[in-house]
């Protein structure tokens, strides 16, 4: 056995360093009460907001918790451990740090807690830096006008309701109507149109079976390599799910600061809400709508306040939010989700009625919005989609008209026809992110009118037929239309032909 | 009972003492009844701790000297002198205690503050740190 004493050494007078005894008075305070996850403290009248402090636990350790109840008597401080550990008259000492977690690209491929330590079982992750929980946003002067485009490749969001980098568009819908799956499309599309764009996924209080699926299809899609996914489950304590999107964020923000892109997905902030609501009640603050806190407003508003475009100074960096929020009923006029609608730039509504119908994603076109998407649109879909909301708001208003009268003019039976067609065209499958070329020639061939006579079980195929012959015989073209500019006349002339020529082979013979 | 906060009541305390000390026994029965009123009785100690740290301001440090021996004299004055030049308190109340199972050195604690010297508080943070090292 071979010892290095230079090692053995080094390692003794490291031991001796810690065993030091701190040469002056330092401050401590004692537990009077624990329990729910709440540490009641005597004592450290020093403490700050928010700053960590840490509890000598029952067996040596120390479990950190952060104070949150500054009052005149005590504090009130949120376990980030277990509380098992800790007693009454347990010593708390100050740390002197408020909250940071680990950050870097160092991080890319992994899933992590909300302290930033690992649960994928692949070993430790070594990061140079870390940053702080709880930041302030970007000011005025750091910021640019959201101006590029945030392709999810999902043509109903891209061609209706744009998103731009450093966007904050909100998913908002009942439970199963595909909300994670349009916040795991656009991650998808990110990768297959080498965006460079960076995801970072938050899963607040979701369950692990879900999160682990989500792992996996994120894997087989090589996604991963540029993925974060921050993981807490129903079973974390509240504070863990509290702090989830915070340490996230600070995560992401890692990237905006060293002039990349980045996307969060905040899956979801109603579980946030209800984590922040449960900690608030043990901490005795009083309750108001619904039990909530009074800054529950203020919770998410700083959160969604960091994601922007930063300016060229500041090396023109970008954080997009996708925020999910899920709705009982459809009730959009909730506490949460009216307190998120009116911080978010937009959002995108999901309907159990649609997704029924079999139309997936099941996007209300009628009560989406994106309110500064439309500036970052790619030109190119601009110019073909932009009569897609009126045609489509124009549809529904004669659907639901020419269901009490057969007798129709015939302008009025093309409109519905075209209606018809472009809810169809609309319908995508999960997991087939659609890129820009894709998206132009689909919304061109079915704006413009050449799907007109195909039947409406035929779309998808025309469709399919369209994009295989460009992307096969015309790469030119689909590369000259993936660049996002205004398509010519002449290619917009080609692609019409093509489309007129596949839905003449598909439509009905008179 | 309208429950007042237990440090505005550390500091009336206080003040009736030093105002009217002739009352004293008057004025701490008072106190009695209120925490047994109050439902406060197991926040006395609490109490005790509020009335030290509003008297440390005064240059008054109450210090609790937990010890593995009985202090002599060099002892007491060496830890007095110690306290009044880390706090700068002009007068130091030392309320000592023997505890054999510190094993050697002192636990000084002020009504904020703590200095743990004793062999036990080491070896627990050396076994402590053992077991980190195991796993």
């Amino acid at each position: 056995m071979s010892i290095e004493i230079k090692q053995l050494s080094h390692e003794i007078q490291a031991a001796i360093e810690d065993l030091k005894t701190e040469q002056g008075l330092e401050q401590v305070g004692i537990v009077t009460r624990i329990g729910d996850g709440v540490a009641w403290v005597y004592g450290l009248t020093g403490c700050g907001f928010s700053e960590i402090i840490e509890i000598e636990a029952s067996d040596g350790s120390k479990v950190k918790a952060f104070a949150l109840n500054l009052m005149e008597d005590e504090i009130g401080a949120v376990l980030l451990g277990e509380d098992n550990l800790v007693s009454a008259g347990a010593k708390v000492r100050l740390s002197g740090k408020v909250l940071e977690v680990p950050i870097g690209p160092e991080l890319l491929g992994r899933v992590v807690d909300p302290l930033g330590q690992p649960i994928d079982g692949a070993g430790p992750i070594a990061t140079k830096a870390t940053g702080a929980v709880e930041r302030q946003a970007p000011g005025v002067i750091d910021r640019k006008g959201v101006h590029e485009p945030l392709m999810t490749g999902i043509m109903a969001i891209d061609a209706i309701v744009p998103i731009g980098r450093g966007q904050r568009e909100l998913i908002i819908g009942d439970r199963q109507t595909g909300k994670t799956a349009i916040a795991i499309d656009t991650i998808i599309n990110q990768t297959r149109q080498k965006t460079g764009v960076i995801s970072v996924y938050v899963a607040i209080g979701q369950k692990l079976s879900k999160v682990a699926r989500l792992v996996e299809r994120l894997k087989q899609e090589g996604a991963m390599e540029n993925s974060i996914v921050v993981a807490t489950s129903p079973a974390d304590p509240a504070s863990l799910l509290y702090m989830a999107p915070y340490a996230a964020t600070a995560m992401a923000e890692y990237f905006r600061d060293n002039k990349q892109h980045a996307l969060i997905i905040y899956d979801d902030l109603t579980k946030h809400a209800v984590a922040y609501r449960q900690m608030s009640l043990l901490l005795r603050r009083p309750p108001g709508r619904e039990a909530y806190p009074g800054d529950v407003f203020y919770l998410h508003s700083r959160l969604l306040e960091r994601s922007a475009k930063l300016s060229a100074d500041q090396g023109s960096g970008s954080l997009t939010a996708l925020p999910i929020i899920e709705t009982q009923a459809g009730e959009v006029s909730a506490y949460i989700p009216t307190n998120v609608i009116s911080i978010t730039d937009g959002q995108i509504f999901l309907e159990s009625s649609l997704f029924y119908q079999g139309i997936r994603p099941a996007i209300s076109v009628g009560l989406s919005v994106s309110r500064v998407g439309g500036a970052a649109q790619t030109k190119a879909i601009k110019s073909v989609g932009s009569s897609l909301r009126l045609d489509l708001a124009q549809f529904r208003e004669l659907a639901a008209f020419a269901q009490f009268s057969t007798d129709l003019d015939a302008e009025t039976k093309s409109r519905i026809n075209r209606g018809q067609r472009l809810t169809e065209l609309l319908k995508q499958p999960q997991y087939a992110p659609l890129s820009v070329w894709q998206q132009v020639v689909s919304l061109m061939a079915a704006t413009g009118g050449a799907f007109d006579e195909v039947p409406i079980d035929k779309i998808a195929d025309a469709e399919l037929a369209l994009l295989t012959k460009i992307g096969s015989d015309h790469k030119k073209l689909a590369d000259e239309l993936n660049k996002g500019d205004k398509p010519s006349d002449e290619t917009k002339k080609a692609v019409m032909d093509m489309a007129k020529a596949i839905a003449k082979g598909l439509s009905p013979r008179v | 009972m309208k429950k007042s906060s237990r440090r505005a009541l550390a500091r009336t305390i206080l003040r009736l003492l030093q105002d009217q000390p002739t009352r004293r026994s008057q004025i701490l029965r008072s106190v009695g009844a209120y925490l047994i009123n109050s439902k406060q009785t197991r926040q006395s100690h609490l109490l005790i701790g509020d009335i030290a740290r509003a008297l440390e301001p005064k240059g008054y440090l109450y210090t609790e000297v937990s010890s593995a021996y009985a202090l002599d004299d060099a002892s007491r004055g060496n830890l007095s002198a110690f306290l009044k030049n880390q706090t700068g308190a002009s007068t130091v109340e030392l309320d000592e205690r023997v505890d054999p199972t510190l094993l050697s050195g002192v636990i000084i604690r002020t009504p904020d503050k703590e200095l743990d010297t004793s062999a036990k508080r080491k070896l627990r943070r050396l076994a402590s740190l053992s077991s980190r090292g195991d796993s």
